[in-house]
């Protein structure tokens, strides 16, 4: 699996499940809780779907908003992890 | 108010005057099979036996020492509770032990409270014999078989003086790892607790109380059986296990009975709800009902609207319902909502209110979360909000522990002088006013209202947010239909750096061999997260009816984890985060 396709599952789980918008043109860079467009509070979500999609565990002091602030960050720490 | 006024120094004044002003009125009707098989009891004939048991107790023991009750529910026990009273003896009620798992809390007990002698049944006797047997602790304990005491023996008690400071009974704490202690309750606390249900509830003289609680438990005893002695009207009573066994037994003898007061922990609505057909909502009429006492347990708005919903059929109606607080170490009660009013809620912001700050929301908020009124004392107790760490009272936006200055406040726990200072004898650290008994439940006081939040020592801390571990059960239960309702436990472990999350819940009888429990283990983690904004560390589905519990039905969470960390849990399905970072290991 590359970057682009998990950002892409990441991006549909987002917008259906946290942003409850499928339709939202959500770009990679996108800030998504500095912007307040997501609670950071949901990140523990997005924790769990990379654990169960893609058998990976983001360890709490990794899963924080300078981290995981853009889809850009999340897939590239999701694919590090797969990768180690 | 409609209340009948008459008041008394101690509860067997209460019972002397019954038996002399209405002898041959119903005190008691124990339905021995839950349905049909009727056993009454009049105050004159209640008095009798109450003095031949006393009388007999005056033989063998002496003012001030403690008599073990272990009786299943029925006349037995109260006779024997009220024997007591009369011989100015320490009542020790307690569960009665069928399973050697509750022996050690009951060995714990009898050794702290010192016991001269143990009350029982012939037929509890035989079964228990091994443990009187087996273990020191009873070595110098006398039984007292309830069939042997003589029936004519009344003539032969012995007045004691009635002494309101004298202590009436021991109630002890539902403690399950630690070794559990002896509220001291004295005959002024009871009397004073039972005015304020008396006025809290509207008990008055056409009153009829209906209860199947654990009779050796403070709701049971309390409001169940001697309210009913002190206010002079019957109570039906039935077993908590023919409640269990059959829900719809409980409604039906409120209909059959015409009952007006009853009180349950919230779980026995959820299950009513669940459990009554409709065939069997046909014969049940609830509009007789004037306080449906919802208490002892979290209480939820859902529940009580489910259950409005589920039995308007039956006439009943969402305002019986009075959600009420109290705790063994005040007596039973602190509060209670006003009867006629409606259960009052506000909706708060969860996310705050980790954070110990009241924000009030909109029912529409993704954080909503709704919070019970629990009324307020009819007998004028002092309730504050105190910050746990700094001692100081809380601002009206914070939620403190709830302390508590009150007649119904007992006093102390038996032999623990340390302990019994630091709960019953605190004090404001600014104003030095006091003392005040911590109860240990965090909580807020809202338009004259007091309203939980939880429990201190249950509460779940991660990483400086303080979480309710009933929030994140309630969360559990309902993200899958495998699970069983109120039969999930959700609290911290320390692994030396943080504290983690852990959830154990039990799966439905016919989920019992399923082939899907990472789905279901992987439903609870989501919702979890989604709703708490944390995730679990571990996630263990257990087998039906495994979960450790109280005799009342709470969860006991402590020893739920104790089991998980000594790896003795009965496990179906196991998922647990890497320790190091790393891929998962489920």
């Amino acid at each position: 699996m590359d970057q682009n396709e998990i950002k892409a599952k990441l991006r549909k789980f987002i917008c259906n499940e946290i942003l409850n918008n499928a339709e939202y043109p959500l770009k990679d860079d996108e800030a998504l809780i500095t912007s307040g467009l997501m609670d950071s509070f949901s990140l523990a979500q997005v924790g769990v779907f990379a654990e169960l999609e893609f058998n990976v565990y983001i360890p709490d002091p990794e899963l924080t908003v300078d981290r995981m602030n853009t889809l850009d960050d999340m897939s590239a720490r999701i694919l590090e992890k797969m990768q180690a | 108010m409609s209340a009948d006024p008459l008041r008394f120094n101690t509860l067997m004044d209460a019972l002397l005057y019954r038996a002399e002003h209405q002898p041959n009125e119903l005190a008691y009707l124990y339905l021995e099979d839950g349905e049909s098989i009727e056993i009454p009891i009049t105050f004159g004939e209640l008095d009798r036996r109450v003095r031949a048991f006393a009388a007999h107790l005056q033989t063998i023991v002496k003012p001030g020492d403690r008599a073990l009750l272990l009786y299943p529910t029925g006349l037995e026990f109260i006779i024997a509770y009220l024997g007591c009273l009369y011989a100015d003896v320490i009542a020790v009620p307690t569960t009665v032990p069928h399973l050697k798992r509750s022996s050690p809390r009951l060995l714990l007990m009898m050794k702290d409270a010192e016991a001269h002698v143990a009350c029982t049944t012939r037929g509890v006797y035989e079964k228990i014999k091994f443990l009187a047997d087996e273990n020191v602790e009873f070595s110098d304990v006398r039984w007292v078989l309830s069939e042997e005491v003589r029936e004519d023996g009344a003539a032969d008690w012995q007045k004691p003086e009635s002494q309101p400071d004298n202590i009436a009974f021991l109630q002890y704490t539902s403690g399950s790892t630690s070794v559990p202690k002896g509220v001291m309750i004295t005959n002024f606390n009871l009397v004073r607790t039972i005015e304020d249900i008396q006025i809290g509830v509207m008990l008055d003289k056409n009153s009829v109380i209906v209860s199947w609680l654990p009779v050796f438990h403070d709701m049971g005893l309390i409001f169940g059986l001697l309210s009913a002695v002190y206010a002079g009207i019957p109570s039906y009573i039935m077993s908590p296990v023919s409640f269990l066994e059959k829900p719809y037994r409980w409604l039906h003898a409120i209909s059959r009975f015409k009952g007006t007061h009853t009180a349950a922990p919230n779980f026995a609505y959820e299950l009513c709800t669940r459990k009554i057909s409709e065939d069997e909502k046909k014969v049940i009429d609830l509009s007789s009902l004037v306080c449906v006492v919802n208490a002892a347990e979290p209480v939820r708005l859902e529940t009580m609207v489910e259950f409005s919903k589920a039995f308007e059929f039956c006439k009943f109606r969402f305002d019986q319902f009075t959600p009420s607080y109290g705790l063994a170490e005040a007596t039973v009660k602190v509060s209670n909502k006003k009867i006629g009013e409606t259960p009052a809620y506000c909706i708060l912001n969860s996310s705050d209110l980790e954070k110990n700050k009241l924000v009030f929301v909109q029912e529409s908020d993704p954080n909503a979360y709704p919070s019970i009124g629990c009324g307020w004392s009819a007998i004028d107790a002092d309730i504050r909000i105190v910050n746990p760490a700094t001692r100081v009272q809380s601002p009206p936006n914070e939620v403190g522990e709830i302390w508590i200055q009150s007649d119904s406040v007992a006093l102390g726990y038996w032999q623990r002088p340390d302990v019994s200072r630091e709960t019953f004898q605190a004090r404001l650290a600014d104003t030095d006013e006091g003392p005040f008994m911590r109860t240990g439940d965090m909580g807020f006081i809202h338009d004259g209202q007091v309203y939980i939040a939880g429990r201190i020592k249950d509460m779940v801390i991660i990483q400086g947010r303080n979480y309710y571990p009933q929030d994140i059960e309630l969360t559990m239960e309902k993200c899958h239909p495998a699970l069983r309702p109120s039969c999930g436990a959700a609290f911290a472990i320390d692994d030396g750096e943080a504290e983690h999350l852990v959830v154990v819940q039990e799966v439905r009888r016919e989920f019992r061999k399923s082939d899907n429990f990472k789905e279901i283990a992987d439903a609870i983690r989501m919702a979890v997260a989604k709703n708490h904004g944390l995730r679990v560390h571990a996630a263990v589905l257990i087998p039906p009816s495994t979960i450790h519990k109280t005799t009342s039905g709470k969860i006991q969470r402590s020893a739920v984890r104790e089991a998980f960390t000594n790896g003795t849990l009965e496990i179906l399905y196991e998922w647990r985060a890497p320790v190091m970072p790393g891929r998962p290991t489920g």
